[in-house]
């Protein structure tokens, strides 16, 4: 379980994050829905232990991410905004690479590396140098990398950025399958029609606050929006968000 | 998981991943062979041309009125110079030597003509090492004929001819007769610092601000491992990679030296594989505090285009003291031994010219350096703790 409580965070003058609150469960979708440079990247950064918060508080199962980021990296899966890879080693070096900084040992590796190629059917490019690997490719080796350790949390930033359908349905079908095994799961996304899909809690950001938080359903009938969409467009462009924080 | 498993899974994977990097890779191993190369060759043709020099010494002698002295034109003869003719007319004769045409002109005055004692002018150009160097050499010759000159008439005159040389001086060479190779081995010192400081620039660029701009930063930063233990890894690996290249280097030095010198008579003979050995085992620190002043560079820096700039003009600092040093080498005291890069220096120097640094010395080169470097390793790690090294801005 996740829970983030009044999270600040600035870089130097600039408010990345004033004040964001949510908490994302054990077995649910938790999905941070916001416009470019709401703060939802710098969320997830200083949740993964990357940034150090300069205010409020970050708990991973109970885990302090400022008093205890090696526990917290330990109990987190992390796909970050930048997927980058190693263009000199092949897909299962980047899984082994990753299965010992996160302290597995061998027997685990071996195990781990056969389900995840498996599982994210890796089979044709897994022993091929990660230079000239396709977006979706890519995307599949960054995944592997943030579940080797088989995490209870995990963090997905723009998980399905400039993929294709079958790219797309195929990391909305591992999210969900994630969230049936019992995962806390967190994703970010600035398409709504995929929050809206995956996810059974959605917070809305904007300007580094959290605005709304909640169920889709709920979300729409305590606005009166029809759809999410229009919901999100207006609470994003309208001055006094606070009065709108209907559901938290 | 311990630090040091953490630091041997990075400089694992960072070796594996390096080695991989073929056009990197060949072009590191072929870049210290350079200096070798040319230093090499440049030795070969000035021990030659000095043997050729000395054995079949001949030069052109411009003459303007030789006819009025046949003695001293046979003396010149004699040793090497052959006589040419010259303008007899001084405008002409300056002008000659002015343009070059001709390096010098000895004129010989018609006054001369059957006299013992006469008057001879050497016309030149100071400006000109080529017609410096020329004149000199006639100069000596013509003072030499004059003297022998001078003992002639005196024993003809029945006078000791000792005195107008009351004292003579002979000189006793101990040392051998062509000491320019000592200027090419004498060059070592700073082109291995170069090569320390420039050695393994491109992986320190590549394994710091590389990471971040290939967009792995990240995800390695989320792993459960001190980020100390991450950059010491990443450290380590460009430690590696500059001992193996200067390796090569001190290797690739040994060989060409002795290929230049080799069947060379009369040459001091280069330094042998030992001498080698120990400037490689003394630059040990010195390259530990290259990585560290290049990984802390290169965290400063917010591209890796902005660090190859830096970086790139870094081993110009060594360079110069190093330079200095060929023509005037420092006595290695314990305070210079102590110093980063200039200590390394003196201990060098020592070293090539044969002589054995004292143990004092070493020891204060390696804990004078190695406390450098983990100051600049320390800094190097805030740096890289920085939330700007992550996020590039």
């Amino acid at each position: 379980m996740i829970i983030v409580k009044e999270l600040q965070k600035k870089f130097g003058n600039l408010d990345a994050v004033k004040n964001l609150s949510f908490r994302a469960e054990d077995g649910k979708v938790t999905g941070i829905v916001g416009h470019n440079g709401a703060g939802k990247t710098t969320t997830f950064r200083c949740l993964a232990g990357v940034l150090q918060p300069d205010g409020g508080q970050i708990l991973v199962d109970d885990w302090d991410v400022r008093t205890a980021r090696i526990e917290v990296q330990r109990r987190i899966g992390v796909l970050p905004d930048a997927k980058g890879l190693y263009p000199r080693l092949t897909a299962r070096e980047h899984i082994r690479y990753f299965a010992k900084l996160y302290g597995l040992d061998d027997e685990e590796i071996e195990m781990r590396e056969q389900i995840l190629i498996e599982r994210l059917d890796m089979h044709g490019f897994a022993d091929r140098r990660a230079k000239g690997f396709s977006r979706g490719q890519r995307l599949k080796v960054a995944l592997a990398q943030a579940l080797v350790h088989n995490p209870k949390n995990v963090i997905f930033d723009e998980p399905t950025n400039g993929l294709d359908v079958t790219g797309v349905k195929a990391v909305h079908d591992l999210i969900l399958e994630l969230r049936d095994l019992g995962n806390c799961i967190v994703i970010s996304s600035h398409i709504i029609s995929e929050i809206a899909k995956l996810c059974d809690h959605i917070v809305i950001v904007a300007e580094g606050c959290d605005i709304m938080s909640g169920s889709a359903a709920k979300l729409k009938r305590q606005s009166g929006h029809g759809s999410l969409e229009s919901l999100f467009l207006e609470v994003t462009a309208f001055p006094q968000r606070d009065a709108l924080k209907v559901v938290k | 998981m311990k630090a040091f498993e953490s630091i041997k899974i990075v400089f694992y994977k960072e070796i594996v991943d390096h080695l991989r990097d073929s056009r990197s890779l060949s072009l590191s191993l072929v870049f210290p062979l350079l200096a070798p190369i040319l230093v090499g060759i440049l030795l070969y043709f000035v021990n030659t041309s000095n043997i050729q020099g000395q054995k079949d010494f001949i030069m052109d002698g411009p003459v303007a009125g030789a006819e009025y002295a046949p003695r001293l034109m046979e003396h010149l003869t004699d040793h090497g110079i052959v006589i040419k003719p010259a303008p007899l007319v001084r405008e002409f004769q300056e002008d000659a030597v002015k343009r070059g045409d001709l390096p010098f002109i000895l004129v010989i005055p018609p006054e001369a003509a059957g006299q013992n004692l006469f008057k001879v002018e050497i016309i030149m150009d100071r400006g000109s090492p080529k017609s410096l160097a020329a004149a000199a050499t006639i100069l000596r010759h013509v003072t030499i004929y004059g003297r022998q000159e001078s003992r002639r008439m005196l024993e003809a005159s029945g006078l000791d001819p000792r005195i107008v040389t009351p004292i003579t001086v002979t000189e006793r060479n101990i040392g051998k007769t062509l000491n320019t190779a000592f200027l090419f081995y004498n060059m070592i010192p700073s082109l291995l610092t170069f090569m320390i400081f420039m050695g393994a620039v491109y992986l320190a660029i590549d394994v710091s601000v590389g990471e971040r701009e290939r967009g792995s930063l990240e995800s390695l930063l989320a792993t459960p491992i001190e980020r100390s233990s991450l950059l010491l890894g990443k450290s380590l690996t460009a430690l590696f990679f500059t001992a193996v290249i200067i390796l090569i280097n001190l290797v690739a030095f040994y060989i060409a030296l002795h290929l230049a010198t080799g069947g060379v008579e009369n040459v001091d003979p280069p330094p042998g594989a030992l001498v080698f050995l120990k400037l490689f085992v003394i630059s040990l620190p010195l390259m530990a505090f290259a990585v560290a002043l290049q990984m802390a560079i290169a965290f400063m820096t917010k591209s890796a285009k902005e660090a190859q700039i830096y970086l790139g003009l870094l081993p110009i600092i060594p360079l110069l003291p190093g330079l200095v040093m060929i023509f005037s080498p420092v006595d290695p005291s314990s305070a210079i031994s102590a110093i980063p890069i200039y200590g390394q220096l003196a201990l060098f120097i020592e070293i090539i010219g044969g002589r054995d640094p004292t143990w004092g010395n070493v020891m204060y080169s390696i804990v004078g350096t190695m406390s450098g470097a983990m100051i600049i390793f320390y800094a190097a790690s805030r740096l890289f703790e920085r939330e700007k090294t992550v996020l590039g801005f």
